[in-house]
């Protein structure tokens, strides 16, 4: 039932908060930031180091060039955002829903899709090392395996990816690279404390020594999430990422990283409540190349593990992955730029929840890629993928695209995709009882998962200001996986292919510094589907304020349609998000002050277990950090 | 719903159109090219440069801008209001290579990258402090280069460079540098 509140909710909450930076503006004294020639040839050399540069221009080039629609998140965005989770981060993409469901656990799904399990795939990677749980079929937002304060920037690719990032990838990757260990040197610690009795503190030094550099960050995060629900975090973890230079054009990253997580999972509705250990860890070793300018190798492998132990012992897995990947990009003359390689993995799952046979798994895979500059400003790009798993014959996965650039400014795209997604190890194996009364049973025989897509993109910047995107697709998802309830008490649950699913839509991003202090950025997606749970409308608009005064104030608001989950309707609701920092000492220290979900008690995004809707809670919480650099 | 959302994006075009009003016909400054035209001026305030260099004591100290101009006209306006021990400056720009006459701090635009190696032949023994933002410019017969580090901009000083060109760097500007020395 809608209600008249929050029908105001979204303009107001922006409008409201834009007054209240006026009046900050207004009333708090003394420049600190420069905003014309005049100011910059005042400073002294010292203040000109500390300035920051903040950059409206996203990688113009490499964006542009892209043959997907890539949404970037830089590291700026991150820390003005405010975000402690990496899915809050995802809120402002168009081509991604995300749910919460508890205040530990997020559901996050792309183009057209809505679930808590990722349904559909979607591949995230932190710095080409995979998260995504073959067993669960999705990835474990739980799991956080890496520190946001780490992220050099996210980039997110909407469509299939499946060619260049394999077969997860049929609904879009998420791509997290993290900050070289050359890069942001120094010390870095913070605290953070808030309602939700949050706390945490991280803790980063990077240095170089000669050939070799290296960034270890360690930290501890605890809340204890929504009121009335069971479900606390307390998460220890700690990465490192070492840097060493072989010779001018050869380079070796080790990275590794140990995460020890608590977290609590409500089962009220039918038992006790319980709490499970999350630990993961991982490393990995990468060598990077340069035979010429023109020909680069990357060659990686990485080992990780990560286990699910309950407290009252029913779930238990065990997931660990080997993964070789090899990738060479080389040009041929002036026309043709080309990438080629393969990926192999080795996956073996151990857990209480799985029929008696379940086989250690294999996939091989092979791709290539050729972007071929037909006339100056037309480029052909064609990419195929075969892939091999352990029962299932080779499969093919091919993408085509056109790129079109009239003048200067203007970009148009056109592509044309098919991706195969075998069934996750779960869907295929699993033998659950999540609850008493309640099992889920796998089946070996599910078939692939089909995504064909067509997708017509537009990229424009004007004025030399003003950047305008628009991405039309229409993706036929067909034979895809669901678990349909197929009796009811006990509730069975069985993985099945049982529909095909139609997935249109429309995205608009929109950035506009309006003026040197004020950057406006704007998104919206209409998602035309028959998922009545996906969203059919989905907004969002995010002020960024760098005020004379030197305050940093950041606006964001969310508008997400109403969703229908079968017995449960979510009402369409508006989520703020406001930051307000301010550095001292030169830039040495930082104070800011996080609100979200600030305009409302609370609302609801997702349906949990008994099919009640969940709160979505406000949360505040405030910050120090100092850096020595 | 539909107007609702129709609404926004009405007010969002609202407020774009009306700042079009204000968009000047050369697009603004970025604010990383402020910062980098401060840096000029101040290395203009630390460098010393060969007395013969100048005319007589009030001849201008020249900032050239060597290749597409990514200052804008504002850096004119304002640094005429400016002097360095006692000189006026000025700012000169160079399409060409036959275009480059006397200036003593040359600023190269990144994109005449290919051209380095000419420019360096025609400014052999002539006391130019020339300035770059590219890799290993300070490397290849540059003297100051510009760096990003995260969001702030740093710079790479080639002493020995600096040193063949007569030029001598103020320890203001060299503490707060990454020092280049040539490789053997």
């Amino acid at each position: 039932m809608r209600t008249v509140h929050q029908k105001n909710n979204f303009i107001f909450s922006q409008l409201v908060f834009l007054l209240i930076a006026g009046v900050v503006l207004f009333f708090y004294p003394v420049p600190a930031i420069a905003e014309d020639y005049e100011d910059y040839l005042e400073l002294d050399l010292e203040a000109l180091m500390n300035i920051e540069v903040v950059s409206a221009s996203r990688m113009a080039q490499k964006i542009s060039e892209a043959p997907n629609a890539i949404y970037v998140i830089t590291a700026e965005d991150i820390r003005r955002s405010g975000a402690v989770d990496l899915p809050d981060l995802f809120r402002g993409v168009p081509g991604l829903n995300v749910i919460s469901m508890y205040g530990n656990s997020f559901g996050i799904s792309g183009r057209g899709l809505n679930s808590a399990f990722g349904r559909g795939g979607l591949q995230v990677m932190i710095d080409g090392r995979s998260l995504f749980s073959s067993f669960f079929g999705g990835t474990f937002w739980e799991n956080e395996e890496i520190f946001m304060e780490d992220i050099k920037q996210i980039e997110v690719i909407s469509g299939t990816g499946a060619t260049i990032w394999g077969g997860n990838a049929v609904s879009g990757v998420i791509n997290i690279i993290t900050k070289d260990p050359e890069e942001d040197q120094g010390i870095m610690i913070s605290g953070k404390a808030g309602t939700k009795h949050l706390c945490g503190t991280v803790a980063s030094y990077a240095d170089t020594i000669d050939k070799l550099s290296f960034r270890l960050t360690g930290g501890y995060w605890e809340d204890e999430g929504f009121r009335g629900v069971h479900d606390y975090r307390r998460i220890p973890k700690t990465t490192a990422k070492v840097k060493y230079k072989l010779s001018n054009n050869s380079v070796v990253y080790f990275s590794g990283g140990i995460n020890r997580a608590q977290i609590g999972l409500d089962l009220t509705q039918f038992t006790k409540r319980t709490g499970s250990d999350f630990r993961s860890h991982y490393q990995m070793l990468r060598w990077e190349h340069e035979f010429s300018q023109d020909s680069q190798l990357i060659l990686q492998t990485y080992h990780s593990t990560f286990q699910i132990n309950s407290y009252d012992k029913e779930v238990r897995v065990r997931e660990k992955k080997i993964v070789i990947d090899m990738q060479h990009s080389f040009k041929l003359g002036d026309r043709h730029k080309a990438v080629w390689g393969f990926d192999y993995q080795r996956l073996g799952v151990d857990s209480k929840m799985l029929a008696p046979v379940s086989p250690d798994d294999d996939v091989v895979e092979f791709f290539v890629q050729d972007e071929v500059k037909i006339f100056d400003n037309v480029s052909i790009i064609g990419g195929v993928r075969a892939t091999k798993t352990h029962r299932r014959n080779w499969g093919l996965s091919s993408r085509f695209c056109l790129l079109y650039s009239p003048h200067d400014n203007h970009q148009f795209r056109f592509a044309y995709s098919r991706a195969y997604k075998t069934p996750s190890f779960g869907a295929q194996y699993m033998h659950l009882k999540p609850f008493p009364f309640v099992i889920t049973k796998g089946d070996r025989d599910l078939s692939t998962e089909q995504m064909t897509s067509f997708e017509l993109g537009y990229r424009t910047s004007f004025f030399h200001k003003v950047g305008l995107n628009v991405e039309l697709y229409y993706n036929r998802f067909e034979r895809a996986l669901g678990v349909p309830v197929t009796s009811f008490f006990p509730v069975v649950i069985e993985w099945d292919n049982y529909y095909d699913i139609d997935l249109k839509g429309i995205e608009v991003s929109f950035d506009y510094p309006v003026t040197n202090w004020w950057m406006l950025k704007a998104n919206y997606a209409y998602q035309g589907s028959d998922q009545k749970n996906t969203p059919k409308h989905k907004f969002s608009l995010s002020s960024r304020f760098t005020f004379k005064n030197g305050i940093l104030l950041d606006v964001k608001t969310y508008y997400v349609d109403d969703t229908d989950w079968g017995d449960t309707e979510i009402d369409d609701y508006t989520r703020l998000d406001v930051r307000i920092a301010k550095k001292f000492f030169n830039g040495k220290v930082e104070l800011s002050v996080v609100g979200q979900n600030v305009s409302d008690k609370y609302h609801s995004e997702s349906v949990v277990v008994g099919d009640t809707a969940n709160r979505v809670e406000r949360t505040v919480y405030g910050q120090v950090t100092l850096w020595f650099r | 719903m539909i107007s609702r959302v129709a609404r926004l994006i009405f007010i969002i075009v609202c407020v774009t159109v009306s700042s079009w009003l204000f968009v000047h016909a050369e697009p603004p400054t970025p604010r990383e090219y402020m910062i980098k035209a401060g840096f000029l001026y101040n290395f203009a305030k630390f460098v010393e440069w060969p007395k013969e260099v100048f005319k007589n004591t009030t001849a201008p100290l020249i900032i050239g801008i060597y290749g597409k101009d990514l200052f804008g006209s504002s850096f004119d306006q304002t640094i005429k209001a400016k002097s360095v021990q006692g000189r006026g400056l000025l700012i000169k720009r160079f399409k060409t290579l036959d275009e480059l006459t006397v200036c003593h701090i040359l600023f190269i635009n990144p994109s005449e990258k290919e051209h380095f190696s000419e420019i360096m032949n025609k400014l052999m023994g002539s006391h130019v402090l020339t300035v770059s933002e590219t890799e290993r410019f300070a490397e290849r017969g540059g003297i100051i280069n510009f760096i990003k580090e995260g969001n702030n901009v740093r710079f790479e000083i080639n002493l020995d460079t600096a040193e063949k060109n007569g030029l001598k760097i103020s320890s203001r500007l060299l503490k707060l540098a990454k020092i280049i020395r040539e490789k053997g």
